[in-house]
């Protein structure tokens, strides 16, 4: 255990706890709202994307517990990359993290819209913005949007145990779709398996990866988790491979009971299963009304967490000298952070409107590839550079195949993006760089491993003293001078 | 030999605690070293620390090293502004040739001193600095050496005996010394229990001590447990 400084609150989060909050931040959106685009891309293979994806996720979830339990610090990826890289990373990955989260709260807005555009459709009339048509699901997802922005700046509270019961309800959803399904689908559906060829895989793969942002946000409550080496990397992996198992299972179980044609690109694919599921015990409309209310749900819940999680990063980057504080302050009534949400807010909202479900989904992906790569390369740095006080309760395993793997995974998974999001993934470095040259360096003094491994950063400074009072026979003087 | 004892006593001075008047007389035949320390936090530049803190930091300084001077101390002054500083403990003992580190804490009425005679090497060294500081002044000197594993072993007691000649030829009153020899088990525990019914401990550095550690953390161990002053004589480097 390291140093009783790092944190004053009480361990009180044991390994069922912080499971929670991993799947918490984790199920939902990915699986209510992708099926239908990954399945267009590559068909009864997107369900192998799933598994890559959280495979991908597994690597970089044990680095971020291996770091997290040596420097529990609020911050998440971003922390570990700024202490470990220095200034430099730290704003690429703080603005990555951030804006990341924007994208992804963003895409949850939209999924919502999707699940609530049929509910109400006819009732609202299409509406634009300006020159800019927007859709119904762009719409309900601003005013989804809207309302979570309101509720994260009015009040922090009370989100936590209805986390948890939104967690439960989704699992049991989702465990009974898969329970009936598994008994009706037919696997010669499912072939063939690559209809869109091998290749297919990876875009896919890319495009959901945004399903499982947010294991690192156990790595944020950290300094609150009993026994972290041993219940971090387990609740944090154990997270990752049970919404992958789950993701996997009811995407294999979709195609296996509807034809992909039918729901290829749907936002809802998930309830059009369920209608044939359900429909077979002779309820397809509860089916399609359970799946529908699971969909609002996470998609709803995913997006209330995350524009959280951005003004926290918000936070940990002014806290560092990377952003200006005042930005992070807190509400003196609400006790919110609500400059930061306010901003976070307005970029999310504009990215509803311009971006479509799956580049928002993308987006998302990219900048947290980004970061996770960096968060990889960052743990590489601690462990070679020994750097002072780095003492970890959780030590990967099989390093450094797992972080070098990690990275080169994540950082390749960038390559198969669509081209506006490798330029999206490409001007977030650039704007990192323009970051910390305009503003973080005349601020901060690069104390990361990494520079102190480079002897960039002086240990101590001494300085000459001279008094003067050298001679006993002096003092006389002295002392009369004084009066 | 040591001719010209040198002490290093550094000074937390972000958080000042003047060293009692009955240490400052008692360490009067040492030339001494003041080492002030001002913690550099994670995120800043030591040159930061020293621009906002260097007038704060010789303010508290000042009033120590004058209490020393006044004395008629041979005293030297350092500041350093440091990330870590046990390592500017050892690189500024090293620098200035220091045979022996302070630990600063209480003394009491300094009327006796318990010296832990531990390991061969260095024996002489603790009793010269011993010699020093107690010729000229009269706590009870208690020697201690913890080294001896059974009680009653003779090693022990001839190495107490000639502990007590030695420092009996340096003038000290042999009334003045007594020793104490631990039980077996309980070595560690017996020298800290000892260390909390004297004044003030002088002891050689401790072993194994860490690589670039100067103390080791026995020292440390007694001033923690008894807020006592320790003086650390270090090995002849």
């Amino acid at each position: 255990m390291a140093s009783g400084t790092e944190t004053q609150l009480e361990r009180t989060l044991g390994f069922r706890e912080a499971l929670t909050i991993g799947v918490g931040t984790m199920i939902g959106a990915g699986i209510f709202v992708l099926p239908g685009p990954a399945a267009a891309l590559a068909g009864p293979a997107a369900a192998i994307a799933f598994v890559a994806a959280g495979a991908i996720a597994v690597l970089t979830a044990l680095s971020a517990s291996e770091l997290a339990t040596a420097m529990p610090a609020s911050g998440g990826p971003y922390h570990f990359i700024n202490r470990g890289l220095g200034p430099v990373f730290g704003s690429i990955a703080g603005l990555g993290n951030w804006l990341g989260l924007a994208f992804a709260t963003a895409f949850y807005a939209v999924g919502f819209g999707n699940y609530v555009a049929p509910l109400v459709g006819g009732v609202v009339p299409p509406l634009g913005l300006g020159a800019l048509p927007l859709s119904a699901p762009q719409l309900g997802g601003l005013v989804a949007a809207v309302v979570f922005i309101g509720v994260n700046y009015l009040s922090t509270k009370g989100t936590g145990d209805l986390q948890n019961v939104i967690v439960f309800v989704l699992l049991g959803i989702l465990g009974l779709f898969i329970l009936l399904g598994v008994t009706q689908a037919d696997v010669s559906t499912l072939r063939p398996l690559f209809p869109e060829g091998l290749d297919s895989v990876f875009p896919a793969t890319a495009l959901v990866f945004v399903s499982y942002l947010g294991f690192a946000q156990v790595a944020t409550v950290a300094g609150e988790i009993k026994q972290p080496g041993r219940n971090l990397p387990r609740a944090m992996v154990g997270g990752v491979v049970l919404v992958a198992a789950v993701y996997a299972v009811s995407m294999v179980i979709l195609l296996g009971v509807v034809d992909r044609d039918a729901i290829a690109g749907s936002g809802t694919a998930i309830a059009d299963g369920a209608a044939v599921v359900f429909g077979a015990v002779g309820s397809g409309i509860v089916g399609v009304g359970l799946l529908t209310f699971g969909g609002l749900l996470a998609t709803a819940s995913s997006a209330n967490a995350s524009v959280l999680s951005a003004s926290r990063i918000n936070y940990a980057m002014g806290r560092d000298g990377l952003m200006d504080a005042r930005l992070s302050a807190i509400h003196e009534r609400f006790d919110t952070p609500h400059r930061s949400i306010l901003l976070t807010g307005g970029l999310i909202l504009v990215f509803i409107v311009v971006g479509e479900v799956k580049s928002l989904a993308r987006a998302g992906s990219v900048l947290h590839l980004l970061v996770y790569g960096l968060l990889n390369v960052s743990l590489v740095v601690f462990r070679e550079t020994r750097a002072g006080g780095y003492d970890p309760d959780f030590e990967v395993p099989f390093y450094p195949a797992v972080p070098v793997l990690g990275a080169v995974l994540s950082f390749a998974l960038i390559g198969f993006m669509e081209l506006p999001e490798v330029l999206l993934a490409a001007a977030l470095v650039v704007g990192g760089v323009v970051w910390y040259v305009v503003y973080v360096r005349r601020r901060v003094v690069d104390t990361s491993a990494l520079a102190m491994y480079r002897g960039s950063v002086p240990l101590e400074v001494e300085v000459p003293v001279e008094f003067d009072f050298d001679a006993p026979a002096r003092r006389a003087e002295e002392v009369t001078d004084d009066g | 030999m040591i001719d010209d004892p040198t002490l290093l006593i550094p000074i937390d001075v972000s958080a000042p605690e003047t060293p009692p008047q009955a240490l400052v007389d008692l360490l009067e035949p040492l030339r001494i070293v003041v080492l002030g320390h001002y913690p550099v936090p994670d995120q800043a530049a030591p040159r930061q620390i020293q621009e906002t803190h260097e007038d704060e930091a010789k303010a508290a300084m000042e009033p120590i090293v004058r209490r020393f001077a006044e004395q008629g101390t041979d005293v030297e002054s350092v500041l350093v502004f440091t990330r870590d500083h046990v390592t500017s403990i050892d690189r500024v003992a090293n620098e200035h040739d220091c045979d022996a580190v302070l630990v600063p804490g209480s003394v009491g009425d300094l009327s006796d001193v318990l010296v832990s005679l531990k390991d061969e090497q260095n024996m002489f060294r603790v009793l010269e600095v011993v010699g020093f500081l107690l010729e000229e002044t009269d706590p009870d000197v208690t020697l201690f050496h913890s080294e001896s594993v059974e009680k009653g072993s003779a090693i022990s007691e001839l190495l107490l005996r000639g502990a007590t000649d030695w420092l009996t030829e340096r003038g000290l009153d042999r009334d003045r010394i007594t020793w104490r020899e631990p039980s077996a088990e309980t070595q560690t525990s017996d020298l800290l229990e000892l260390a909390e019914q004297h004044d003030f401990v002088i002891t050689g550095e401790s072993e194994p001590s860490l690589a670039e550690r100067v103390l080791g953390d026995l020292p440390d161990r007694i001033h923690d447990r008894t807020g006592r002053a320790v003086l650390v004589v270090r090995k002849a480097r």
